[in-house]
């Protein structure tokens, strides 16, 4: 609680310190400056800048609470993606399932915007690796514009035809549900052993 | 292999630490930063909460306030019973693991 008596140098720190941790989760803003400000409460502006400067840098504590967040989050690669990845096993499996048929089908139910949805679900989940959705996101446009491009040069009406089904459809959509199949099968299995590490260690801090 | 072999070590024990520090007595913030970092084992008190926050999610580790005689009232935190039995576990694992890791990198083997 910041009081009239509260030396200047405290203000100003706490009050940066407040603003650099913006984004970070509430609990854990609240938390830090509850417990910077409990320790600088009654202390002459002296002893608070002495404290403070044993602390250190806001931007650094700042740095170090968002590092410490993500690593506890996973491969989560934001607050708001984390939020739309499922934490129950039984509902990861929904989460595979449904992230699996959209990669697979989603762009041939509605086009683009299906698989699209499948994309965004697959990079929100920690259960899949950076290379596997980099795979995901790149192998079936560049399947397409690859098939295009070799149907097209120098082709004739009909072969000009065969590229546009091959290259923009059928190439890609075969590259997605293979792509599909195969990350179905590893997010599946990762949810078990995540089960079973639960089971082991029931409430084990990541 | 990673180069800061260090902080990988960390990661994996940090939170049992904490919970070891708060199972002796409960302590508030400040006072648990400044026993982790002086052992090297977090960078600042930015690095504790979110891991307080977690404990406290799994539902391992709990707050209350405390009056102090002299100070002012402040958050401490202790260890729940789940998180005694979290800590037990963890120590019959860490000795065999510890000891396990020794016999493989001791000096003795090239």
């Amino acid at each position: 609680m910041i009081k009239a008596s509260t030396p200047q140098v405290v203000c100003r720190y706490l009050g940066e310190l407040n603003r650099t941790l913006a984004g970070l989760a509430d609990d854990v803003r609240q938390g830090i400056v509850a417990g910077v400000a409990e320790e600088l409460e009654g202390l002459d502006a002296a002893a608070a800048a002495s404290r403070i400067e044993s602390l250190g840098d806001p931007a650094f504590i700042a740095a170090e609470a968002r590092a410490e967040a993500r690593a506890g989050a996973g491969a989560a690669p934001s607050p708001s993606a984390a939020n739309l990845a499922p934490s129950r096993a039984s509902e990861e499996r929904w989460y595979v399932v449904v992230t699996a048929l959209l990669l697979e089908f989603g762009g041939l139910l509605v086009p683009l915007a299906g698989w699209v949805a499948g994309i965004m679900l697959l990079w929100a989940s920690a259960l899949w690796t950076r290379g596997e959705k980099l795979v995901a996101t790149i192998v079936p446009p560049a399947v397409g514009v690859v098939l295009f491009s070799g149907f097209a040069i120098g082709g004739s009406g009909v072969a000009w035809w065969h590229a546009l089904v091959l290259g923009a459809i059928a190439g890609p959509a075969l590259a997605s549900i293979v792509i599909g199949i195969i990350l179905s099968r590893r997010g599946w299995f990762r949810v078990g052993e995540a089960g079973r590490g639960r089971g082991a260690l029931k409430t084990a801090p990541r | 292999m990673t180069a800061d072999v260090g902080a990988q070590l960390r990661k994996g024990v940090v939170e049992y630490c904490v919970l070891g520090l708060l199972a002796s007595e409960p302590t508030y913030g400040w006072q648990l930063s400044e026993a982790l970092v002086s052992r090297g084992l977090i960078a600042s008190i930015g690095t504790l909460y979110p891991i307080l926050s977690r404990l406290r999610t799994q539902g391992l580790v709990s707050s209350f306030d405390r009056q102090s005689d002299a100070g002012p009232s402040r958050r401490y935190y202790r260890v729940t019973e789940t998180g005694h039995c979290q800590l037990t576990i963890f120590r019959e694992q860490w000795g065999p693991f510890a000891r396990t890791v020794n016999e493989l990198v001791g000096e003795g083997i090239p």
